[in-house]
C-alpha cells in the first residue's frame, strides 16, 4: 500500500441499485406530447365522429361538459328538449345535399388539376437548380419566397392582379399583346385558372426544398456511370434520379394530396369573406368540403361532422392506395 | 484499341486562384491487348489521369488517342469504354442483371438492311455539296484560293454520281432485341461467374461479388478500353489475391486493352504486362514489372517496388572509387563523369521490316556521332534520336520508353551518393563488400530475415533476407560480412548513376 498508484486501479462509474428500465424513460418523454395530442386532436375526432352520428346535435348548456356523449346523456333524461336521434341521418343529407356535392366536387377538381402538377413542376424545377451552378443560391431564394410569405397576403395580391375590367396588371399585360380584359374572378373556370396557377406556385417552395435535399443525397458517381453507360439526359432523369428520389416522392405526393383535400385558406384569401361566409353568395362558387364544414359548424353541426367525417375517409382512401403502389415503386 | 496519351496536363484552380498540378505532361503509350498499371503513392495523379482518359474530366492541355481518333474532346458515352469504379457505383435500386443490363439499353448495333440505292447518303452528299459550293462562293468573292476546296466539291460530286447510281448495302442502327440483351447479360455473367445472383439486389452481395458486378457492368457493351480504378483497394486480403487472378484471366480471355490504378505495388507488378509508376503527376519509369524492379530510374522507383523495401545506406564516390564506410566496393569509369543522360530501353520483341532496320541504322548513326559533339548540339541530336525512336514505336508497336526524369548534373564529381540494396541481393562472403552489425534475427521457415546497421553508419537500418541453410555461418556471430550481388547507386537528389 505504501508506494502503490491509485491509478492502478481498475477505473469505473460508481453502479447505482437501480436502473430507470427503458421503457419507462420512453413513456416520460412522450407524456407531455402525448398530453396535448389527446387534448387537441384526439378528444375533438372522438367528438365529431359521436356527434356525426346524432341527429339534431345541440350543446346541453348545463351539463358543464364539451363531451359530445355526455350531452347526448344529459338530453336523454330531460325529454323536454330531446329531439336528438342516434342514427344516420345526417350523413344521408349530408350527400343529398347539392351544396356538399359542390364543394366536393370543386375540391376534386383542384386535387386532380394541381396535386400532379405542382409535383411534376417541382420535381423538374429541383432537378434544374441541382445542375446549374451560377446564380443557384439566387434562384433558391426567389423559389422558395411563397413558403415564407403570409398566405392571405399572397391571396389578397393575387386577387388584385387578376382583377375583373381593364385596371388589373394581367389584363393589363394581356392588353398589350391585344387580347380582351378577362372577367377573372366572376367566372368559375377562369377562377379555377387562377386558383390553380396561385396553389402551384405557393406550393412549389416545400416540394422544390425536399426535392433539392434528396437529390444532393445522390451521390455524383451515379450519373457518371450511368453517362458512360451512354445514357441521354432524359434516360438518366428517368432510370436514375426519379427512382432514387422515390422516397422523397411517396412523402411529397401523400402529404400533398392531404393538404390539397383539406384545401381552404388558399380559396379564402383569393375571393375574401371570411371564415363562415367564404366570399358571400357569388363567390361561394368554389366552395370547398373545408368550407362547406365552416360554414354549417354552427346551425347544422351534426351536418358539418358527417361532412369531416366523409373527408376523412376519402383521404384515408387515397392514402392507403398510394402506400399500396409505393411497396413495389418506391426504392430505399 | 491502342491508348496513346500525349502530353497530357491536367491543372486544378481553387477558390484563392492557387494551382495544383494533379497530371503534369505525362506520354505514353498502350499497345492493344495489354493490362496496364498506374502505379503510384497516393495523390499522385494516377485517378486523374484514367477519368481523363475515361472523358470524365478535361485535360488542360494535350491530347488523347484511341488508335487513329482523337478522342480528346469526345464525350465519354461516344469513347467507347468502360469504367469500373473504386465503389463500383452500382445502382441499388435495380437488380444485377438490370445494372449489367443498362449499358445494352442505350446502345445500337448496325446490321445490313439490304442491297440498294443509298437514300440517306444521297441527301447527306447533297447538303455537303451545297455547304461547299456556298463557301466556294463566299470565298472566291474575297479573292481566297479555292483550289483545294473545288478539289474537295469534285471529289464530293463524284461520290454523289456514285451513289446514285450503284447499289450498295444500306446499314442502319437500331437498338437490341430483349434475347440478345438476355443473351449478352448472361455471357457476361458467366464471365465474371455471378450467374447465381443474377436476381439479387447490389445491396444483397458481398463486397467481391459487387465488384464482379461491377466489372460486367462495364464489358458489356464490349468497349475498346477498359478502366478500373483501384480495383481491389476494398476487399480483404484473401479476396484480393483472388479477385487478382480474376481480372487477369478476363483480360486474356476478352483481349480488351485494359487500364488500372493501384497504389500497391505487389498488385501491380503481378498482373500487368507492364507498369506506369508515377509520382506527384509526373511519371517516372514506364516498363515490364520485371524490368522495372530490377532496373530502376530514380531511388523513388527502387524504393516504391519490392516488399520488403529496399535498404538504403550512405556511400561516398571519390577517386573514381565507391566507397562503403571506407572501405572500397567498385571501381568504375562512370564514377569520373559527372552523369547527366537520358537513359532509354527497349522492350518487347522486334519486328522483321525493312523500315525498322533503316530507323535503326539511322538511329545508330546518330548514336555514334554523340562522342564527338557537346553542348547544344549534344542536345540537339539527343532529340532527334528521341523523335527516331518514336518513330520506331509507331512503326513496330515496339515499346520505347524514356526516362522523363531527365538526369541533373551534378556539382562536383567526388560526392556522397545513396547505395541502394534489395534484401535479397546479399551474399554472406569471408571478406565482402560490407560488414553488418546485427540487431535481430527472423526465422521465417523458408528464409532467414536479419536486422542490422551498416558498420558504422549508425543511422542505417537493413534488413536482408537469406537462405535458411546459411544458419550455422550467422550463429552467435554479432557481425557479418557480406557480399553485395547486385546494387543500385544514387546521387543525392535520387537520380541514378549506376
Amino acid at each position: 500500500m505504501e508506494n502503490s498508484n491509485i491509478l492502478d486501479q481498475t477505473l469505473y462509474v460508481r453502479k447505482r441499485k437501480w436502473y430507470m428500465p427503458e421503457w419507462c424513460k420512453a413513456w416520460i418523454a412522450l407524456i407531455p406530447a402525448l398530453f396535448f395530442l389527446i387534448i387537441f386532436m384526439i378528444y375533438p375526432i372522438l367528438n365529431t365522429i359521436c356527434i356525426s352520428f346524432i341527429e339534431n346535435f345541440t350543446w346541453v348548456g348545463k351539463s358543464g361538459s364539451s363531451f359530445a356523449l355526455s350531452n347526448f346523456f344529459a338530453a336523454m333524461n330531460n325529454p323536454r328538449i330531446n329531439t336528438m336521434y342516434f342514427n344516420f341521418n345526417n350523413y344521408i343529407n349530408v350527400l343529398k345535399d347539392t351544396g356538399f356535392k359542390d364543394a366536393l366536387f370543386n375540391t376534386i377538381m383542384l386535387v386532380i388539376v394541381q396535386v400532379p402538377l405542382t409535383i411534376l413542376i417541382g420535381l423538374l424545377i429541383a432537378v434544374a437548380l441541382n445542375s446549374i451552378k451560377p446564380l443557384k443560391a439566387f434562384f433558391q431564394t426567389v423559389f422558395f419566397l411563397p413558403y415564407v410569405t403570409n398566405t392571405i397576403a399572397l391571396g389578397v395580391v393575387f386577387s388584385m392582379m387578376f382583377s375583373s375590367g381593364a385596371g388589373g396588371l394581367i389584363n393589363t399585360i394581356a392588353g398589350w399583346f391585344g387580347g380582351n380584359p378577362v372577367s377573372w374572378m366572376n367566372n368559375k373556370w377562369t377562377m379555377f385558372f387562377v386558383l390553380t396557377v396561385y396553389s402551384i406556385w405557393n406550393g412549389l417552395a416545400f416540394k422544390i426544398l425536399v426535392f433539392s435535399s434528396g437529390l444532393a443525397t445522390i451521390d455524383k458517381q451515379y450519373y457518371d456511370a450511368a453517362r458512360i453507360d451512354g445514357s441521354s439526359k432524359f434516360t438518366i432523369f428517368r432510370r436514375i434520379t426519379v427512382p432514387l428520389l422515390s422516397p422523397q416522392i411517396l412523402y411529397i405526393t401523400v402529404t400533398s394530396f392531404i393538404g390539397a383535400f383539406k384545401a381552404y385558406s388558399q380559396i379564402i384569401s383569393l375571393v375574401g369573406g371570411g371564415a363562415t361566409n367564404f366570399g358571400g353568395s357569388d363567390h361561394k362558387m368554389w366552395i370547398t368540403v373545408v368550407g362547406y364544414i365552416y360554414y354549417y359548424q354552427n346551425d347544422k353541426i351534426g351536418q358539418a361532422s358527417a361532412a369531416a367525417v366523409i373527408l376523412l375517409l376519402i383521404i384515408l382512401l387515397i392514402t392507403g392506395v398510394q402506400m399500396l403502389v409505393s411497396k413495389k415503386r418506391v426504392h430505399y | 484499341m491502342e491508348v496513346k496519351i500525349q502530353n497530357l496536363t491536367k491543372k486544378f484552380y481553387s477558390k484563392k486562384k492557387q494551382e495544383t498540378i494533379a497530371v503534369n505532361d505525362m506520354t505514353f503509350t498502350i499497345p492493344d491487348g495489354k493490362l496496364a498499371g498506374l502505379l503510384g503513392p497516393s495523390g499522385c495523379g494516377k485517378s486523374t489521369t484514367l477519368y481523363m482518359i475515361a472523358g470524365l474530366h478535361k485535360p488542360t492541355d494535350g491530347k488523347i488517342y484511341f488508335g487513329e481518333e482523337d478522342v480528346t474532346n469526345v464525350p465519354p458515352e461516344n469513347r467507347g469504354i468502360g469504367l469500373v469504379f473504386q465503389n463500383y457505383a452500382l445502382y441499388p435500386h435495380l437488380s444485377v442483371r438490370q445494372n449489367i443490363q443498362f449499358p445494352l439499353d442505350n446502345a445500337k448495333i448496325r446490321y445490313q438492311d439490304r442491297i440498294g440505292i443509298d437514300e440517306e447518303k444521297i441527301k447527306i452528299i447533297t447538303k455537303e455539296v451545297a455547304k461547299l459550293e456556298k463557301k466556294i462562293s463566299s470565298l472566291e468573292s474575297k479573292g481566297t484560293d479555292v483550289t483545294s476546296l473545288l478539289e474537295e466539291l469534285k471529289q464530293k460530286k463524284e461520290d454523289l454520281e456514285y451513289f446514285k447510281t450503284t447499289e450498295v448495302p444500306i446499314i442502319k442502327a437500331r437498338k437490341l432485341t430483349k434475347a440478345e440483351k438476355n443473351e449478352i447479360v448472361l455471357k457476361m455473367a458467366k464471365l465474371v461467374d455471378i450467374e447465381k445472383y443474377l436476381e439479387r439486389k447490389p445491396k444483397e452481395l458481398s463486397g467481391g461479388q459487387q465488384q464482379r458486378v461491377a466489372i460486367a457492368r462495364a464489358l458489356a457493351k464490349k468497349p475498346q478500353v477498359l478502366l478500373l480504378d483501384e480495383p481491389l483497394s476494398n476487399l480483404d486480403a484473401r479476396l484480393r489475391l483472388q479477385t487478382r487472378e480474376e481480372i487477369k484471366r478476363i483480360q486474356k480471355e476478352t483481349g480488351i486493352t485494359t487500364i488500372f490504378v493501384t497504389h500497391d505495388q505487389e498488385e501491380a507488378m503481378s498482373i500487368s504486362d507492364f507498369i506506369v509508376v508515377m509520382k506527384e503527376g509526373v511519371i517516372q519509369q514506364i516498363g515490364e514489372p520485371q524490368n522495372v524492379y530490377d532496373e530502376p530510374t530514380n531511388m523513388f522507383v527502387a524504393k516504391f517496388l519490392g516488399s520488403p523495401a529496399i535498404n538504403i545506406f550512405d556511400g561516398e564516390i571519390k577517386d573514381g572509387k565507391l566507397y562503403v564506410s571506407g572501405r572500397a566496393i567498385d571501381e568504375d569509369p562512370i564514377y569520373k563523369e559527372v552523369y547527366n543522360g537520358l537513359e532509354d530501353y527497349v522492350v518487347n520483341e522486334p519486328v522483321d521490316n525493312s523500315k525498322v532496320e533503316h530507323l535503326e541504322t539511322l538511329i545508330k548513326e546518330k548514336e555514334e556521332t554523340l562522342n564527338n559533339l557537346e553542348g547544344d548540339e549534344l542536345e540537339k541530336v539527343k532529340s532527334e534520336i528521341v523523335k527516331l525512336r518514336e518513330k520506331l514505336v509507331d512503326e513496330t508497336n515496339k515499346l520505347v520508353y524514356h526516362d522523363v526524369t531527365k538526369q541533373r548534373p551534378v556539382s562536383k564529381i567526388d560526392r556522397n551518393v545513396f547505395i541502394g540494396v534489395r534484401p535479397e541481393s546479399f551474399k554472406l562472403a569471408k571478406k565482402g563488400d560490407i560488414k553488418v552489425d546485427i540487431d535481430m534475427v527472423e526465422h521465417i521457415g523458408r528464409d532467414i530475415s536479419l536486422i542490422g546497421k551498416v558498420d558504422g553508419q549508425d543511422k542505417s537500418h537493413l534488413k536482408i533476407i537469406i537462405p535458411s541453410e546459411e544458419r550455422a555461418n550467422i550463429v552467435g556471430k554479432e557481425s557479418v560480412e557480406f557480399s553485395l550481388k547486385k546494387y543500385y547507386v544514387f546521387n543525392e537528389d535520387g537520380t541514378r548513376v549506376k
